[in-house]
């Protein structure tokens, strides 16, 4: 079919074929002009095209999804989040999520610390599989069970109730909990379950170690309280400001480049040296998964350089993945501390920039 | 005229001319790579079909050699041209010509591969869902329409158009951009810096920033940060000048009661599917640092089809799904790192080549058309022994094998090789 057309074509244009006619209508020459043709069309000299997409709008990384209903409470220390949960009638209802370093304990006693929270028996572990009933959390599966107390008053719907689910993550046993009276606990019983579904773990243990680290509150030997005044600094491109994660902090900044994963500066000033030298590296050094050194080691990890006329303790501390570099400057009777801590290429592409940083700073007149 | 061009098409001289044309290619742009780097060097030399002297304030460029692609289109066509008027495919050269047409796969495969196929990563933590990857080089300056409630409209504009002095008209786009200066690769700085530029942005909180031109990156795992200064037109009228960059954050601009997020960053491609990182994992050897594994579990939600399962993908392991292939690329899942309070990151490379089959194809056909012409000259071979005459016998085997037939079978094995290798 081509070829016909091909030679009509020709011969309208003047060419006259050869005798034979075979080369120019054979397959591979007519394979030959067709790849000549697409590949005009795919790298042609037309401008790159303007193009618009609609997509659905971006998820934020939550660490969980909770109702509108249920208030969030002041974390304690042992929880990760908590939700009161008011109803109409007075009554509170309570969620719970308790993170337990990993425990070696069998699911018998679990449960039957739980059914003697309600006033119940304990149970044999042959039962215990049948009263559990598996649960998705997050992005796995743990078990839940579902315990009432035995009747005590008139009003059944008063009677205390747990629903409780846990699962053994690889390091932590985390502890979900709805308490309440029964028929609330019911009508929680379906969000609670969501809620369940909805917990990112990773973030959830984030966020609880970033909060537990914050509550734990400054080190010991601090010496006079620190001002609080910021000095003038220049902050170098590329650095975003954050919000500090400790009460310790008077500064952060999150630093991401290209190169590698994402490092954090942080600003803290203390007084009476911050403890030492020497502990402070080997707090560092705990930090990036390194042994403690002793005293004599030191030198091996520090330099000095001038910043701003005043002298400026450089550690660098390299552990496998993380790398921690940290400039300490005494000011009259307080110590600054700038920490750069994350990965190893984005440190080394940010040295420069960080040692100019701690160098710009102009300090207030007490230090 | 037809003849003169076919006699030109299948001249054995226009293939020693491609071939030597090649190697010159093959020199200089391998030569180049230590100044313009691997990628740079093989767009220009290798992924073109003219390579072009394009002086670096010039706004003109002069054609001075084929590149890759139009020196491999010739040799393919020489090739083709030479097969049709001297190739004819009897059942004895059956084997040669599916060596051949599957050499002739590879090579447009190849071609079709580098012209179709792209390359690009999903860097995601853990709990985050993603549904776009993001080019490793490329970039694009996009306005974001964030006023509808489920949805964002995304217009991009592909780096390409930006060029000093140019004025971008789409009917796509809410206003015409002129685009000021434009940067392929520079750094941001809020202080002035030897070798740094005042920009004349006159909007965003970007606008006193200076910008420092730096030149374009030769190392493969870095890349170019490109800046540009644009300025916004309703009609004729200036709505004001930006400073936009890889390195800043959105900046919001209003227009006609719509407020558009307007970002310079690097090229998304979104997919009708998302994808969440479960979990990262770097294992090591136990009491050693050495890594183990690094393997993503992930889960796939695509609305579309109703799915939503699980996969792992790990080392050796990529997931295939909606023409795409996942890889596992890089990790930030340490203990040490989660220790230092941060959420553990995996990356993925997601390459897209609709082309992927045709290596496979291309070796089948290589590797049947090879044993259909082994097996040829073995039965023939086997048939002459078969028929050899019985008259032969009575002489010495010793005399018969080192006299006789050998010749002929190093023949027979010879003339094999030589057309295999044709």
């Amino acid at each position: 079919m081509i070829s016909t057309l091909m030679k009509t074509r020709l011969t309208q244009l003047g060419f006259s074929m050869p005798s034979s006619g075979r080369f120019v209508t054979s397959a591979p020459v007519q394979l030959s002009l067709a790849a000549i043709i697409a590949m005009g069309l795919f790298t042609g000299c037309s401008k790159e095209a303007i193009t618009v997409t609609v997509i659905p709008k971006e998820r934020l990384n939550l660490a969980y999804e909770a109702p509108d209903h249920w208030t969030p409470r002041q974390g304690s220390a042992m929880r990760a989040v908590s939700f009161s949960i008011p109803d109409e009638h007075g009554h509170n209802g309570e969620v719970s999520v308790l993170p337990m370093p990993r425990l070696n304990i069998d699911d018998i006693e679990i449960v039957n610390l739980w059914r003697q929270q309600v006033g119940l028996e304990p149970t044999s572990a042959d039962q215990v599989s049948e009263l559990a009933s598996r649960v998705k959390i997050g992005s796995l599966e743990g078990n839940l069970f579902d315990l009432e107390s035995p009747a005590q008053g008139d009003d059944p719907d008063h009677n205390a109730r747990i629903v409780t689910a846990y699962l053994h993550d690889e390091n932590i046993t985390w502890f979900f909990k709805l308490t309440g009276p029964s028929h609330f606990v019911e009508t929680e019983k379906p969000a609670f379950t969501q809620f369940l579904a909805s917990v990112n773990l990773a973030k959830l243990q984030q966020d609880f170690q970033r909060r537990a680290a914050a509550q734990r509150g400054p080190a010991p030997n601090r010496g006079p309280a620190p001002s609080r005044a910021l000095p003038e600094w220049e902050v170098p491109s590329g650095w975003q400001s954050g919000t500090p994660s400790s009460s310790m902090l008077l500064a952060s900044f999150s630093v991401e480049t290209q190169v590698d994963g994402p490092a954090e500066v942080t600003v803290s000033q203390l007084g009476n040296g911050g403890g030492g030298l020497l502990l402070n590296v080997n707090r560092w050094r705990g930090q990036i998964g390194l042994a403690a050194i002793e005293a004599e080691d030191l030198s091996n990890s520090i330099e000095t350089l001038d910043a701003n006329g005043l002298e400026c303790t450089l550690v660098d501390l390299k552990g496998t993945e993380a790398r921690i570099v940290a400039g300490i400057v005494n000011v009259g009777p307080q110590t600054w501390f700038y920490k750069m801590m994350g990965a190893s290429g984005t440190i080394d592409a940010q040295m420069s920039a960080f040692i100019s940083f701690v160098q710009s700073v102009k300090y207030p007149e007490n230090g | 005229m037809v003849k003169h061009i076919v006699q030109f098409l299948t001249s054995l001289k226009l293939t020693v001319a491609c071939l030597a044309v090649s190697m010159v290619l093959v020199f200089i742009g391998t030569l180049a790579q230590v100044d313009e780097g691997l990628y740079t060097a093989q767009e220009r030399y290798f992924k073109s079909f003219i390579i072009y002297l394009e002086p670096a304030e010039a706004d003109w460029r002069f054609p001075v050699f084929p590149g890759g692609y139009l020196v491999g289109v010739v040799l393919l066509i020489n090739l083709l041209a030479a097969h049709g008027k001297r190739f004819k495919i009897t059942k004895k050269k059956l084997g040669i010509f599916m060596i051949h047409a599957g050499l002739i796969l590879l090579l447009v495969g190849q071609l079709f591969t580098d012209l179709l196929s792209r390359e690009s990563a999903l860097e995601f933590e853990e709990g985050q869902s993603k549904n776009y990857s993001e080019d490793f080089r490329k970039n694009e300056l996009v306005l974001i329409d964030k006023s509808a409630p489920d949805s964002d409209k995304i217009i991009s504009i592909p780096e390409s158009r930006l060029r000093n002095g140019s004025l971008i008209e789409d009917s796509n786009l809410p206003f015409n951009i002129k685009v000021h200066d434009y940067w392929s690769n520079s750094d941001i700085s809020g202080t002035e810096k030897p070798d740094s530029v005042k920009t004349d942005a006159t909007q965003g909180p970007a606008k006193d920033f200076f910008v420092l031109p730096m030149p374009p990156v030769t190392e493969m795992n870095r890349r170019d940060l490109p800046s540009a200064v644009i300025e916004l037109f309703d009609g004729d009228q200036s709505i004001g000048t930006w400073l936009t960059s890889a390195v800043l954050k959105p900046q919001t601009v209003s227009h006609e009661g719509t407020d558009y997020e307007i970002v310079l960053r690097f090229q998304r491609y979104y997919e009708p599917f998302s994808l969440t990182l479960l979990k990262a994992s770097h294992d090591k050897y136990k009491g050693t640092e050495l890594p183990k594994n690094f393997s993503s579990r992930v889960r796939i939600q695509n609305q579309e089809t109703e799915e939503d399962r699980e996969v792992l993908i790990y080392m050796n392991h990529p997931l295939r799904y909606g023409g795409l292939t996942f890889f596992q690329f890089q990790m930030a899942a340490d203990e040490a790192m989660q220790r230092a309070g941060m959420i553990p990151t995996s990356t993925l490379q997601v390459v897209r080549n609709p082309t992927w089959l045709t290596p496979y194809l291309a070796c089948i056909m290589v590797g049947l058309g090879l044993v259909v012409q082994f097996m040829m000259h073995l039965l023939g071979f086997l048939k002459k022994q078969r028929n050899r005459p019985k008259a032969q016998s009575p002489r010495s085997p010793n005399k018969t094998k080192a006299g006789k037939h050998s010749p002929s079978s190093e023949e027979q094995s010879g003339k094999s090789t030589t057309s295999a290798t044709s």
